[in-house]
């Protein structure tokens, strides 16, 4: 058995936009008649193919719209690749985005948990970090305090706090690390995610900026249109 | 690994956990944020039943014993489903920050969401016995019933939310008909007179409408003189499991098309 843990196979993702809504039962009613309800065809991956193996830290690379977030849905089994697409992931996937389960009008006691189950961890598992994320996060007299409360600042801080501790085998990471918190703060989360978050585990890490990604990747894609267009090993 | 969380019942994952604390959340997020909390819960369906109440026993004059339980048990049960429903339907968009997230069975958010609603119903349900306690009306062993009854309502509730949410996305004014399709149910299901009057005049809704039977049987396991229906439970049970059925394909048929349009 060889060790890919996410295989990509022939993988296009088309959309089809309509010009006009048609969301509705008046309008889908009307649509019947109206032979001129032009969709018009998105190709957001175009017949991508990568494989990438167990423990290996991939980067891609892309401006804003040119498919990263789709592929990323694809893999976590949130979007379905067009027909004759194959996708085969093994293993438990997260995808990492800042503050992606917080609720604004809980606590960070509340959020913790929250986040934590929703990272996989069970509650005995979060009550034995509990303290270590209050302590990385710095957030000691704002336990109780709901998130609303706090500066965007915090949130991130808390998010990286919780997100440490994520159980899974393979990691999507989307623009992660985009300003997380003051300098003393990045340097620490830095060195977390170093040589504690990403150890034993499949990355995939997406951003716009090559020289993040160039410090982690073993592999770094380039993407464009929907389509790799580049291929890079760093040394 | 030591995974022995009290909730963990399937050692290897947290998903049971997870659904709890989705749950929870969401309950703690439609009544925590006022002073009456979760009154609410309580307020609306009491409200509506001392309205109905005093239509029916003096406009129209309804000769019912216990008639304030009597519509206070269908009341609850109809507005369980009505607010399930309405709310429901716009599940996938609501999670669409845990489906992008997450690798995640759908089923766990609906679940979570249902179970929410449910935490509601059971305050509205421990208040109809605090109140049948004093009236000296409590339940007798008919009430062991109730799980079955409620699991049914549940598992019903479920298959439909499923349907209505895979729709949503695609008929954004599916809401409208669905609060038309409410207001009618409510006249069908027996919230307000006995099912029997409901049934003399068209026989076959005791067929079709599936909360004729959930309804009146969720009275005859709360209310002392009111015989559990078997048979209408058979049909509600077989008609719960074929619209959960039909609510499991249509997600999974249709679910990631429907999170498409979000």
């Amino acid at each position: 058995m060889s060790d890919i843990v996410i295989d990509l196979k022939n993988l296009s993702k088309t959309f089809y936009i309509r010009e006009k809504s048609n969301d509705s039962f008046r309008k889908k009613i009307y649509g019947l008649f109206d032979r001129n309800n032009g969709s018009r065809k998105i190709e957001a991956l175009k017949n991508i193919n990568l494989q990438i193996q167990k423990g290996e830290f991939i980067g891609i690379i892309g401006h804003n719209g040119s498919g990263k977030s789709t592929l990323l849905k694809i893999i976590i089994g949130a979007l379905q690749g067009d027909y004759g697409s194959v996708v085969n992931t093994q293993g438990k996937i997260v995808r990492l985005a800042l503050g992606m389960g917080f609720d604004p009008e809980l606590s960070a006691r509340d959020n913790i948990y929250l986040n934590g189950s929703i990272m996989g961890l069970t509650f005995r598992q979060i009550g034995q970090k509990f303290e270590e994320i209050i302590d990385f996060s710095g957030l000691h007299n704002f336990i109780e305090t709901p998130l609303k409360f706090y500066s965007s600042g915090m949130v991130s801080r808390l998010a990286f706090a919780i997100a440490m501790h994520v159980e899974a085998d393979i990691l999507l990471i989307d623009e992660f690390f985009g300003g997380v918190g003051d300098q003393e703060f990045r340097e620490k989360s830095d060195k977390v995610f170093r040589e504690s978050v990403i150890q034993g585990k499949t990355i995939v890490f997406v951003s716009h900026e090559l020289d993040i990604v160039k410090q982690y990747a073993h592999r770094i894609f380039e993407i464009t249109g929907g389509q790799i267009i580049s291929y890079e090993q760093p040394a | 690994m030591a995974k022995q969380g009290i909730y963990t019942f399937f050692p290897e994952n947290n998903r049971l956990e997870r659904i709890w604390k989705l749950a929870q959340v969401d309950f703690r997020r439609r009544y925590y944020h006022d002073r009456l909390g979760i009154l609410w819960a309580l307020i609306r369906p009491v409200f509506e039943m001392l309205i109905y109440y005093v239509v029916f026993t003096t406009v129209f004059q309804v000769q019912q014993e216990n008639y304030a339980l009597f519509l206070f048990a269908g009341i609850v049960i109809w507005s369980g489903f009505s607010e399930a429903t309405k709310r429901g339907m716009g599940l996938l968009g609501e999670k669409l920050y845990l489906i992008q997230n997450i690798q995640l069975n759908k089923l766990d958010l609906y679940l979570a969401y249902l179970g929410s609603v449910f935490m509601a119903m059971g305050f509205n349900l421990l208040a109809f016995l605090g109140i049948s306690a004093l009236s000296g009306t409590f339940p007798g062993s008919q009430i062991l019933w109730l799980p079955i009854i409620l699991a049914i309502f549940f598992v019903l509730s479920l298959g439909i939310i499923m349907i209505l949410s895979c729709l949503q996305p695609f008929f954004k004014d599916l809401i409208h008909l669905w609060d038309i399709i409410l207001m009618l149910g409510i006249w069908i299901s027996g919230v307000f007179y006995p099912y029997k009057m409901i049934v003399e005049k068209i026989p076959s809704l005791l067929y079709l409408n599936p909360f004729i039977g959930i309804i009146h049987n969720m009275r005859a396991t709360l209310l002392r003189g009111n015989e559990i229906h078997f048979d209408l439970m058979g049909i509600n049970f077989i008609a719960t499991i074929f619209i959960y059925i039909l609510g499991t394909i249509t997600v999974k048929k249709y679910g990631r098309l429907a999170i498409e349009k979000l």
